[in-house]
């Protein structure tokens, strides 16, 4: 399923999605994801239980190559461990080699395979943006959060983008999505919401948002 | 000519400063961290060692003891301050590597203070005539060296080093995905401050005299210009840097005699054509010698990529 969240310039969009990610604390409420309470679990924690964000500004880790930022991604790795470099390298190595393969599958999937020695400092805005969408894969999530995927990609990567997401939706993946453009968003999600000064005004199909006049109004300033 | 054994004091000081900022570039380079206090552990690993060996313990035992205490105290210091960014780490570690200067100082009854510590065990010394340790103990140092590179190779290159890449480059996104950043940073100080500590047992050994003035926070920014020198993120840079750096102390000894100034001007000039050197670098190589460079040819494929 994919979950639109709108609405306009200091909303609230991605303060919620700190909030939601850990990178904030919230000072009352609570957050459940899969029936278990996150809100107090520290981001790295709320990663690991299947919710993983990419971040509105992109955030390639520079001075790494694309295939080292995307063999970042997997959770739970062997070799991640420092003892484990020692006591079990056959196992860490083993486990390299494999996410290795899903690695170079992932990029092949994201158009990215070319890119793979290069590093991600190096690569356009857009394709910083498949990267980290990418990078966020290798977790292997349940459920992405994506703050504004489509903002500064050019028209021909964003349709490419839609139908990785669309695709990823098939294979039973949950998304919550900030858009800014509304016609991308309506198009794409199963429900959307709409917040405004910090607060949820309108949810939804994408019909009803259409229509609704308090959405116009709250993007309008009526 | 060199005499040898002129050149066996240059390497063996290379040996000893490579080893000593091999710790600080784990820290600096692979994990991004601001350690402004890192002569701290090269003191804890010197006194520890030479105040257990004096107190009769088995030499390999005070080393290992010091080593221990230097990274407990890596890790004491990074508790409070890991969570934090990275200018408080900077802040406490250089105070804390003041502190520690100015107890050694002044707690006499330890380690009689300015009058500093001699007469201390050395490795193997009762078997190995006077006029050849010096060579012995380039041997072990560079033994040393040798064995802490290729340990620090393989965990560098592991995906242990992986996460503290990301890191140092952005430890938002480490922690979204799922890397628990402070036990990295801590993993990172621990053993970059152990390495220091060898390095200390090492120095107090080939110079067989320790007082509080070795460790004054000066050392500290050598052991940043050899890692800054070579080039972060670059073991065989941190090791070329030594290198450089010790020749460069050596050369300008040299010229002691041919300049007009006295040896203190002369100290004085050092550091000041040092800082120089550096401006320079930064400007033209801020990647260092050997960096992990963002190549400029990289820079170029990559500006064609967004104009094709």
């Amino acid at each position: 399923m994919i979950a639109g969240l709108i609405g306009p310039n200091g909303a609230g969009k991605t303060t919620l999605f700190n909030l939601i990610s850990g990178f904030y604390k919230p000072n009352s409420g609570k957050i459940y994801f899969k029936g278990k309470r996150i809100d107090r679990l520290p981001t790295f924690k709320i990663a690991r239980e299947g919710m993983v964000r990419t971040f509105q500004i992109t955030r390639a880790l520079s001075k790494m190559t694309v295939l080292e930022n995307m063999m970042l991604g997997p959770k739970y790795q062997s070799g991640e461990n420092i003892m484990n470099l020692w006591l079990k390298p056959k196992k860490v190595k083993k486990q390299e080699e494999s996410i290795k393969e899903k690695a170079l599958d992932v990029l092949e999937f994201f158009d990215l395979l070319d890119l793979r020695d290069e590093y991600a400092g190096a690569l356009s805005g857009g394709q910083k943006k498949l990267l980290e969408l990418a990078r966020a894969l290798m977790t292997d999530p349940e459920m992405l959060l994506l703050d504004e995927p489509f903002a500064g990609v050019n028209p021909t990567l964003a349709m490419k983008l839609l139908k990785h997401i669309e695709t990823l939706r098939e294979q039973g993946m949950t998304f919550l999505i900030i858009e800014h453009d509304i016609h991308k968003i309506t198009k794409i999600s199963d429900k959307i919401f709409v917040m405004n000064e910090g607060n949820l005004i309108v949810e939804g199909s994408p019909e009803e948002i259409k229509r609704d006049k308090r959405v116009l109004d709250a993007y309008l300033g009526g | 000519m060199i005499p040898i054994d002129y050149l066996i004091t240059i390497i063996l000081f290379a040996s000893i400063y490579a080893i000593f900022s091999l710790g600080l570039n784990l820290e600096w380079g692979y994990t991004g961290l601001l350690n402004f206090g890192h002569v701290a552990f090269l003191a804890i690993g010197a006194y520890a060692t030479v105040l257990l060996s004096l107190k009769g313990v088995p030499l390999v035992l005070s080393v290992v003891s010091g080593i221990i205490l230097a990274g407990l105290f890596g890790f004491l210091l990074g508790i409070p301050t890991l969570r934090l960014r990275a200018d408080y780490l900077a802040i406490v570690t250089i105070g804390f590597s003041e502190i520690l200067r100015l107890f050694l100082l002044n707690e006499e009854w330890l380690t009689r203070g300015p009058f500093g510590l001699h007469g201390f065990p050395r490795p193997l010394s009762l078997y190995i005539p006077y006029k050849d340790y010096n060579l012995f103990l380039l041997i072990l140092v560079l033994a040393t060296l040798f064995l802490i590179y290729i340990i620090l190779s393989v965990m560098v290159n592991s995906p242990w080093g992986r996460v503290l890449k990301s890191i140092r480059e952005d430890e938002d996104v480490a922690s979204a995905l799922g890397k628990n950043v402070f036990s990295y940073k801590i993993q990172s100080l621990v053993i970059g401050s152990a390495i220091s500590g060898l390095a200390g047992a090492f120095l107090a050994f080939y110079i067989q005299y320790i007082n509080p003035r070795l460790f004054v926070p000066m050392e500290t920014f050598y052991a940043w210009i050899i890692v800054v020198l070579g080039g972060s993120a670059n073991n065989k840079g941190t090791i070329l840097g030594a290198i450089i750096l010790q020749i460069f102390f050596s050369g300008t000894r040299f010229m002691e005699s041919s300049v007009p100034l006295s040896s203190h001007q002369m100290g004085a000039l050092r550091i000041m054509v040092i800082g120089l050197l550096l401006i320079i670098l930064m400007m033209y190589k801020p990647e260092g010698l050997l960096g992990q460079e963002v190549s400029r040819q990289l820079m170029a494929a990559a500006l064609m990529w967004k104009n094709a």
